[in-house]
Order: C-alpha cells, then sequence, then structure tokens
C-alpha cells in the first residue's frame, strides 16, 4: 500500500505533462490570444526592413515585430543567426516579400514551429521583368507598398480576429501616409528637367514607372556582381550625354563603382537608398523623404 | 574596340594592375620555390579578416588588413621555424583562423553599413588615385627589396643550408618575404578580390619557372607573363563584356598551359 502513492503521484504528474503538452501544441496551431511573448502581445516576424515596416505600422500595439535582416545588413548578404532561428520557432506568423526575393526568405519557413502560419506579400502584385528576370524591389513604390498594406490587414484579422478593428484603423493610418507619400512624390517629380535615374543598383524600376522615369543601372538586379568595363563606360557615356550632375549610390553598398563614373564623367554623387534596411534607425517615409529630396536635386525639379 | 583606352578608369586599371602583377609575379617565384604556393591565398583570407576588423574598430580596413596579414604572415614563418609545421599544414591553419575570425566579426556586429562583400571579389575598374599611390609604394618597396637581397633570396629560394652557413640571415630573409608578401596580398586583394589573389601570385611564376634557364630569366619571364596577363584580361574583359578579375586569372592560366606546352615541345 505504502509503494503504491509515489506511483499515483508519478501517473498524475505523467498526466499533467500530457495536457501541458497537448495545451502547448494546441495553442502554437492558430493562437488566437495565447500569446508566446509575456507582456500580451503577438511576436511576428519579418523577412527583413520594409515587410517589418509594413507589419508593425498594421499590427502596432498588438504585436511585437522582428526583422530577421538586420538594419544595417544588404538583404543579400544575410545569413540566419541561431537567434534568428529561435525567434521562428517561437513566432506567431512569418512576413516574407515572396516571389523569390532572396532563398533565405524560404530556408527561414523551415524553422517555424508546425503550424506558425507563413504569408508572402508581393502574390498578387504584377511584376516587372528586367532581362527575363523579376524585378523583386516592389516596396519602392509607395502605391504596392499600400497594395501590401492591405495584405497584411486580411492576414492579421485571420490569425487574431478579435483585434480586427484596431488591425484596420492601424492600417487605415498607415495607408493614408502612404498616399501622402505617393502624392508628393507625384507633385513633386512633376516639373523636372531630366528624367533619369543613373544608379549603382538598379532598385527603382518600380519608383520609375510610377511617376515617369527611366532607370539606368550598372549592375543589373544584383548589388553584388562585379561590373564590367563596359557596363561603366556605358555609364559614363550616359551620365556626359544626358548632362547629367549627380549619380546616385546606395548606403549598404560600396560606393565606389558610382565614385568612379561620377569622378570621370565630373558629376557628384548622391544617395539613393532602395530601402533594403536602415542604418540610422529611420523609418519608411523618413527614407522616401529624403529620396525624394535627392532626387529633385538631381532631376533639377522645380 | 581601342577607343575604350580613352576613357580614364580603364587606364588606371590597367596602371593599377601592371603594378600589382609586377610584386605579385616577383613574390609568387619565391613562395613557389619554397613550396609555399598557397601561402598567398592564406594570407588573402587572413586578410578579409582583418577587413572586418577595421570595419569593427571603425578604422580604415587597408590599414587593418596590412596590420593583421603581416601579423598572419610572420606567424606562419614562426609555426614552420618551431613547431616544423610542413607549408601547407600552417597555411591550412591561418587560412581557416583568419577566415572565421572574418565571420565571427561579421556575426557579431549584425550589419555593417559598407558592403564588406565587395573585397571579395575586388574591382580593379574602380581604383581610385589613393589606390593607385598605395600600391605605387608598395611595389617599389617590394622591386627595392628584391634588387638589394637578389643574392641572399636566391640562397633562401634552393638552399637554406647554404644561406644559413654564410650569413645565418635565413629568418631574416623569410621575415621580410612575408611582409612584403603580406603586403602584396593586401593591394592585390583590393583589385582581383580575395579568391583570386593566389593566381596572380603563383601563375605567372609557374610559368616562368617551367621556361627559364636561369633563376634571373624567370624573375624576368614571370613579370612579363603577369603584365602580359593583365593587359591583355583588361582589353578582353572590355571587348567581351566579361568581369575583369577573372579574365585576367584565366590569361594567366592560358599563358602557363602555353609554357607547358612550349617547354614539351622544346625537349
Amino acid at each position: 500500500m505504502k509503494s503504491s502513492a509515489p506511483y499515483y503521484k508519478l501517473l498524475v504528474a505523467f498526466g499533467f505533462a500530457v495536457l501541458l503538452l497537448f495545451g502547448c501544441t494546441t495553442s502554437t496551431n492558430r493562437s488566437s490570444n495565447n500569446s508566446t511573448s509575456s507582456d500580451g502581445k503577438l511576436l511576428f516576424v519579418a523577412s527583413f526592413y520594409p515587410i517589418e515596416q509594413i507589419v508593425s505600422g498594421v499590427a502596432g500595439e498588438r504585436a511585437v515585430v522582428y526583422s530577421l535582416v538586420p538594419a544595417g545588413t544588404e538583404p543579400h548578404d544575410y545569413e540566419p543567426t541561431s537567434a534568428d532561428v529561435r525567434k521562428l520557432s517561437a513566432a506567431d506568423a512569418y512576413f516574407a516579400l515572396g516571389s523569390g526575393f532572396s532563398a533565405f526568405e524560404e530556408q527561414a519557413k523551415n524553422a517555424l514551429s508546425g503550424q506558425t502560419p507563413s504569408f508572402d506579400l508581393s502574390t498578387n502584385i504584377t511584376h516587372l521583368t528586367t532581362n527575363g528576370k523579376i524585378d523583386p524591389h516592389i516596396w519602392v513604390s509607395p502605391r504596392l507598398m499600400k497594395q501590401m498594406t492591405e495584405v497584411v490587414y486580411l492576414d492579421l484579422i485571420h490569425i487574431d480576429p478579435t483585434n480586427a478593428q484596431s488591425y484596420r484603423a492601424n492600417a487605415d493610418g498607415f495607408e493614408a501616409k502612404l498616399d501622402q507619400l505617393d502624392s508628393d512624390f507625384a507633385t513633386g517629380l512633376s516639373h523636372c528637367n531630366k528624367s533619369i535615374i543613373l544608379t549603382s543598383h538598379a532598385a527603382f524600376g518600380y519608383l520609375a514607372l510610377d511617376y515617369n522615369l527611366t532607370q539606368v543601372g550598372v549592375s543589373g538586379l544584383d548589388p553584388e556582381s562585379e561590373p564590367t568595363p563596359s557596363q561603366i563606360r556605358e555609364l559614363i557615356d550616359l551620365t556626359r550625354q544626358h548632362n547629367m550632375k549627380y549619380l546616385f549610390y546606395e548606403e549598404l553598398v560600396d560606393p565606389r563603382v558610382s565614385q568612379t563614373i561620377a569622378n570621370e564623367a565630373g558629376a557628384k554623387t548622391l544617395e539613393l537608398n532602395p530601402l533594403e534596411g536602415s542604418k540610422n534607425k529611420q523609418n519608411y517615409f523618413q527614407i522616401q523623404r529624403r529620396n525624394l529630396q535627392n532626387l529633385r536635386l538631381a532631376l533639377e525639379c522645380s | 574596340m581601342f577607343e575604350i583606352l580613352g576613357y580614364g578608369f580603364v587606364i588606371k586599371a590597367l596602371i593599377g594592375g601592371v603594378l600589382i602583377g609586377i610584386a605579385c609575379s616577383l613574390i609568387g617565384i619565391f613562395l613557389v620555390l619554397k613550396r609555399l604556393s598557397l601561402f598567398g591565398d592564406g594570407l588573402a583570407h587572413v586578410a578579409f579578416g582583418g577587413v572586418a576588423l577595421g570595419f569593427l574598430l571603425g578604422i580604415d580596413p587597408f590599414i587593418s588588413a596590412l596590420a593583421f596579414t603581416a601579423i598572419g604572415a610572420v606567424s606562419v614563418q614562426k609555426l614552420l621555424d618551431r613547431a616544423k609545421l610542413y607549408g601547407d599544414a600552417a597555411t591550412a591553419i591561418i587560412l581557416s583562423v583568419g577566415m572565421s575570425l572574418a565571420v565571427l566579426i561579421i556575426g557579431y556586429v549584425r550589419g555593417f553599413n559598407v558592403n564588406l562583400f565587395s573585397f571579395l571579389f575586388g574591382s580593379i575598374l574602380t581604383l581610385s588615385n589613393s589606390d593607385l599611390i598605395v600600391i605605387f609604394g608598395v611595389v617599389a618597396i617590394v622591386c627595392a627589396y628584391v634588387a638589394l637581397n637578389f643574392r641572399n633570396l636566391l640562397l633562401f629560394a634552393f638552399n637554406s643550408e647554404l644561406l644559413s652557413l654564410t650569413s645565418k640571415k635565413d629568418s631574416e630573409v623569410s621575415f621580410y618575404l612575408s611582409i612584403l608578401t603580406a603586403m602584396t596580398v593586401v593591394i592585390t586583394m583590393r583589385a582581383v578580390g580575395i579568391l583570386l589573389v593566389s593566381a596572380l601570385i603563383v601563375m605567372p611564376a609557374m610559368s616562368a619557372l617551367t621556361i627559364a634557364r636561369s633563376f634571373k630569366q624567370s624573375l624576368v619571364f614571370a613579370m612579363l607573363f603577369a603584365v602580359i596577363s593583365v593587359i591583355v584580361g583588361i582589353i578582353i574583359s572590355a571587348m567581351f563584356d566579361l568581369p575583369s578579375g577573372a579574365t585576367i586569372v584565366l590569361t594567366c592560366f592560358l599563358i602557363f598551359v602555353g609554357a607547358s606546352i612550349f617547354k614539351n615541345g622544346s625537349k
């Protein structure tokens, strides 16, 4: 009889453990209010900067948003760390750009636990193609950012329907800011002497499309590939031909190519940020407004 | 086709490339003869660690790479002397240590402002005037050292025992040669990138040693082959729209193939 008491306790403990385990798995299945973070907020993981901006814009106070690619890193250079994998396995949802932007976005999905939903934001967007390759840089266009905001809103009310109202309000606010930015770009770039963007990284195709500009890039779509002599020469010729006083470089990439071209063509370099990350913790709108300022300077707008 | 020579960046690439080729081929002869062909490659990876360290500490990556690579080069010589390691084993050790240090620093900082990886590939087409001055300085030092210590280097390359009998300068020669190799590797890395550094060091030297009849001749041939590879490589890359660094290295290889065929044919 005496020996049956610990046996009984063990059985109860085992039962609790099973229940607990069961409870955990069901809570990560479609977690609605059972959040993984301690302060009652949901944990969302975004693949990189613009995605993080949209998701935190729509989720607002309801969630903590973690960006896989750290602020000052070019997404093409990124490799996941163990902290990233921990965040992914604890996440309530994962948001990626999709459309084959980068291999790491797909790899990250493998680190998600069981039923954690993952969303691609660019599935419904018609992409531009350059030399037969899809141009993934849709986030440089405020109009397409607005479309993706709507996608995030729909995803969030799917995960967390009880807070649909606050998500709607946040999405409306974020979209209004995007609309304002869009109209500022449209009016700011409507009376310009020039219409060519010369850049070291052809990331501005969608921006050019929206505001009737022409983009000429040095190294195609990948900022890592080494430019060939004739590509550099072509850009020097174009800079001279169009009498451009400014050439663009980007924050996260070595500016030597742009500097070489600018030196030779007698031009200066200006930053045009492809919004793939932010080293000064600036938000999407701050970076875009500085882009607009620099564009107006380079294109001689009045 | 030759109108591209009217562009300053091509002229700078040619000047820089020729200078780098001269330094690489001179150093290369000694490394190949001492069975240290991959020494340059190992040091290039150490230099990458030095570049990462420079970004971490906020100093000019060029200077930190130079200092760091020099330390790496001297420690390889120490490993060879003291621990009696084989040359390739010592090279393997510093290569992996340098590279893992770079990866650690990159992981620690989580996000660099400037693309660190552009150093992996380099870019001979974007050499600035100040780059050219540094390159010129290094090449002048390498040439001066080889010219002034020619006899000792010759003994060092072929017969260390004899050198230590005559002047006891073996460790001194290897010390200076290590420092010069480090300097050469760092300027070469700027132009053709880490992955292709050892090609410019080893291949012109190999081609020259294949066909030369004397030591002096092999030095002259090595320089000649390196200079031809750089000039032909840049012109071909301009004509056919190819990346310059890799084209230069493949030209080196073609010259090596040519030299081997020539040698077999003349037997």
